[in-house]
């Protein structure tokens, strides 16, 4: 071993002597609960602050490569504008949620009660600045092309529901969580679980599509996420005597990223992906890249299913497919287009969800008949006005349940009402009630008059989209499945 | 599908400045439902720019609660190509909500090809503020008249009550008058027959002063049945079931007069002045002849032969009864009491119950009518008794 390693090995492990209260105050470090001998933390991968900026620097090189290429070519005129959406979506989804993970780790990279822990949170730190930063500077040139591109830096800014859903989950994951919780739901349950994966996916259905751009994005992301997603194992691993501890995490975390996940992923393999280049449904891809690995992590730390483990295995057949049909409705709410499912869509996905596909086809036959009747124009005449219910713990539509079966729980709890789309979301609230209860949906803030409740005020003043930017349908309703008179 | 949508730029100048100069609040939208232009009373009156309102920036003034049907509405037409008319509340500059009449017209090229809609609206707030109050004003109206109608009702109640009172009153004294009567005269031969038992049972009595005696008894006994026959037929002329039917009021008074001696039957005189039928109670009517003819006769003159007219007229509401005889009459201060029971002008000579006008008198109430008398004893004239029956 050269003596630069060997000083390595030495100097990661340099740590105080004393866990002292003093510079790890409990609440920031979160580990005073916890009797855990810190000092035995190890993670498996590990790197030099050397070799970290020489491998990033290549990746860099990389992908600064392939964005000068696709922009020389343009190459987005060549994409499917099914496809576009989920550029969209991912990239207005990642930048700021990654810069709130920079914040996270940096505070791990603070407080965290081991030396080798912080340095890596402080590598990790460093790839999420990275993730900020490669969608901002990929979709930038776009925005020039397509207005809605500009949400790739401004959604997390705006009062859009997604955002106020997605900022309800970051803010608590990434922004207030101590190192251990962060270690547990972000590097654990979502990085380990959900998003390590699925950029493993998504990177392969970009290239079924021929999007490069967007493929190699991933792809490096990927290779940061799987080295510092290790962090949460490292932790879990000294935590076998405080299991229950890790279980209630592991519980709340995975449900929550769940929600987030099924929307974000489910939308793109089963809907803004053309149904010629789908190779795996998004029930396939959960199962083969999440659950098995996830079911198989648990067990390897004596952690049990999260209790509603049945009910997450029913959703996977039609959540994602109730938001969709939900979000098709209202998508000038979004800042991205919706495709409308036709024939083949149709044939696909009774093949891939024979058991819960049908209920959805009279919805669909619905909506494809109102643009028969309407102005192809007027994208408008086939869309919602009026406000529809939220979940007052996740923030997303209320779309738990089939068309036949809703899974919605009404609650009337020291005076106010309140709804859940599900049970695990009114137990999460119940939990810790106190965190929650003066978080407000887009409904109840119209409610109590800080959102505007005619549809178009909220729009344009509230989520801050207009005609150009709000979302219509991705080809207009013009479709050969349409026929009009 | 031909590509017309024009944009704000192109509307033309001509048109813009007739608009402009237009009262009315107008608008025009392109062929994909946005407004591309809106005219200065508009602008005006949202106090927006152009800028501000065109695409679905106009949407955002539309007050919350009419949001979805307005639009719906317009979605509605629009795809039709159908022109329409909606109202709904629209924020002017100041904030305050303005109910908006909204006409619009889908317009075409000589082509035929759809171009987009023009459309006007005209402030209606005021209209529908009169309307409203309009609708206030009749509901108001139509309550103050069920009031009206209430209060009238209740005042007619009340005065019902009242006289029902007062009839309840006058019953009551009735009754009390006629207990106290009916004691009195049953009483009166009961005691009259004791004393006479009593003179008859003495032992130095002779046998023909006690068949006097006995004849004595026999006819207060018999004035005794009179009055207690005349008090069942007055109980039953109170229980009695009023039967109302047509009958033929000149048989109804030939049989009255069967009932009186034939001495009698020939001093009655009958004028139905056209008047055949009546409809009433016939067994009642038939009582009250009877008592008051039966009174002629009971108080006719001593020095002149008995004359009786029975007088009918009729008129739109009621008939009119009058039986006339040149009897002794009246005097006034037993006219006052005339219909009380138990009411006889000469006890001694002239027998009877006391009941007969007091029956008469009752019966004619029941069936409707008011009874009075005209009489004067120092006159001579004899007396008439009126009656009226209803229609």
């Amino acid at each position: 071993m050269n003596s630069r390693n060997s000083l390595w090995e030495k100097s990661r492990k340099l740590n105080w002597l004393t866990f002292d209260q003093t510079f790890f105050p409990s609440i920031p470090s979160g580990a005073e609960k916890l009797k855990v001998d810190w000092s035995q933390w190890e993670e498996p991968f590990k790197t030099s602050y050397f070799q970290y900026i020489k491998i990033q620097h290549s990746k860099e090189l990389a992908v600064e490569g392939v964005r000068n290429a696709m922009q020389r070519i343009n190459s987005s005129k060549q994409l499917s504008r099914q496809w576009l959406s989920t550029l969209k979506l991912h990239g207005a989804l990642l930048p700021l949620a990654e810069f709130a993970a920079v914040i996270g780790n940096l505070r791990a990279a603070r407080f965290a009660p081991d030396s080798a822990w912080r340095i890596t949170a402080m590598f990790a730190a460093l790839d999420e600045l990275r993730h900020t930063q490669i969608p901002l500077r990929i979709f930038q040139h776009l925005v020039s092309k397509d207005s809605q591109f500009d949400w790739v830096h401004k959604f997390y800014h705006s009062n859009n529901w997604v955002a106020i859903a997605a900022r309800h989950v970051f803010d608590e994951m990434l922004l207030a969580a101590n190192p251990l919780e962060f270690a547990i739901a972000t590097n654990f349950v979502f990085e380990t679980g959900f998003t390590n994966l699925q950029f493993i996916g998504l990177s392969a259905l970009a290239a079924e599509t021929g999007d490069a751009m967007f493929e190699d994005m991933v792809s490096s992301m990927q290779t940061d996420e799987a080295r510092h997603a290790q962090i949460g194992s490292a932790v879990i691993d000294l935590l076998d005597k405080d299991l229950p501890y890790v279980q209630k995490m592991v519980d709340k975390w995975f449900w929550r990223s769940w929600r987030l996940f099924a929307i974000a992923t489910g939308f793109s393999i089963d809907y803004f992906t053309p149904v010629e280049h789908r190779k795996i449904s998004f029930r396939e891809f959960m199962e083969e890249w999440v659950l098995i690995q996830f079911q198989e992590t648990l067990k390897q730390y004596g952690l049990k299913l999260p209790w509603y483990w049945e009910l997450f295995l029913e959703e996977l057949d039609y959540y994602h497919h109730m938001v969709y049909a939900s979000a098709y409705s209202y998508r000038a709410t979004t800042w991205f287009d919706f495709y409308l499912p036709g024939p083949q869509d149709e044939e696909w996905f009774m093949e891939k969800y024979p058991k819960s596909w049908p209920p959805f086809k009279p919805i669909w036959q619905q909506i494809r008949t109102q643009w028969e009747k309407a102005d192809p124009n007027y994208d408008l005449g086939v869309h919602s006005s009026s406000i529809i219910g939220f979940c007052y713990l996740c923030q997303v539509i209320l779309a738990s349940g089939t068309p036949f079966k809703n899974n919605a729980i009404v609650e009337q709890t020291a005076g106010i009402g309140r709804v859940f789309c599900s049970e695990p979301c009114q137990k999460l609230f119940h939990d810790e009630p106190e965190r929650y209860k003066n978080h407000l949906d887009i409904v109840n803030r119209v409610l109590i008059g800080e959102a505007p409740g005619n549809l178009m005020a909220m729009l344009t003043q509230y989520m801050g989209l207009n005609f150009d930017t709000w979302g219509k349908d991705s080809f207009q309703g013009v479709y050969p499945w349409v026929k009009r008179g | 599908m031909v590509n017309n949508n024009i944009s704000s730029e192109e509307v033309d100048p001509k048109f813009r400045l007739m608009a402009d100069s237009s009262p009315v609040l107008l608008w025009m939208a392109a062929i994909d439902a946005r407004c591309i232009f809106f005219n200065k009373p508009w602008l005006e009156f949202t106090g927006r720019t152009m800028e501000q309102e065109i695409g679905f920036g106009w949407a955002e003034g539309i007050y919350f609660e009419d949001f979805r049907p307005t639009m719906d509405t317009f979605t509605l037409f629009f795809n039709k190509r159908e022109a329409f008319s909606m109202e709904y509340r629209l924020r002017r500059q100041d904030g305050v909500f303005r109910w908006i009449l909204d006409n619009g017209r889908p317009y075409f090229d000589t082509n035929n090809n759809f171009l987009g809609y023009l459309g006007s609206c005209v402030d209606i707030s005021d209209l529908k503020a009169s309307a409203e109050l309009e609708l206030k004003n009749a509901r108001l109206e139509v309550e103050v008249s069920e009031r009206e109608k209430s209060a009238n009702a209740l005042m007619k109640a009340n005065q019902e009550i009242t006289k029902a009172v007062d009839e309840l009153a006058k019953t009551n004294e009735d009754l009390e008058a006629f207990a106290f009567a009916m004691s009195h005269n049953l009483q009166a031969p009961l005691i009259t027959c004791i004393n006479y038992v009593r003179f008859a049972s003495k032992s130095d009595v002779k046998e023909t002063e006690k068949k006097k005696w006995f004849a004595k008894i026999q006819s207060k006994l018999e004035d005794l049945e009179k009055i207690i026959e005349s008090i069942l037929k007055l109980s039953q002329v109170q229980k009695e079931q009023i039967i109302n039917e047509e009958f033929d009021i000149a048989g109804l008074i030939s049989s009255v007069k069967d009932d009186l001696k034939e001495e009698f039957r020939n001093c009655i005189t009958c004028y139905f002045n056209d008047v055949q039928l009546v409809k009433s109670d016939k067994v009642l009517l038939r009582q009250v002849m009877l008592n008051i003819l039966h009174n002629a006769v009971h108080y006719r003159h001593q020095s002149r032969s008995l004359v009786v007219t029975v007088t009918i007229t009729s008129n739109q509401h009621h008939y009119e009864f009058c039986i006339a005889d040149n009897g002794m009459g009246i005097s006034k201060e037993r006219l006052a009491n005339i219909f009380r029971p138990f009411r006889r002008l000469k006890s001694s000579r002239h027998k009877g119950s006391g009941l007969g006008l007091f029956a008469v008198d009752k019966i004619i109430r029941r069936l409707g009518g008011h009874c009075w008398i005209k009489s004067d004893e120092e006159l001579g004239n004899g007396t008439e008794v009126f009656f009226t029956l209803p229609k």
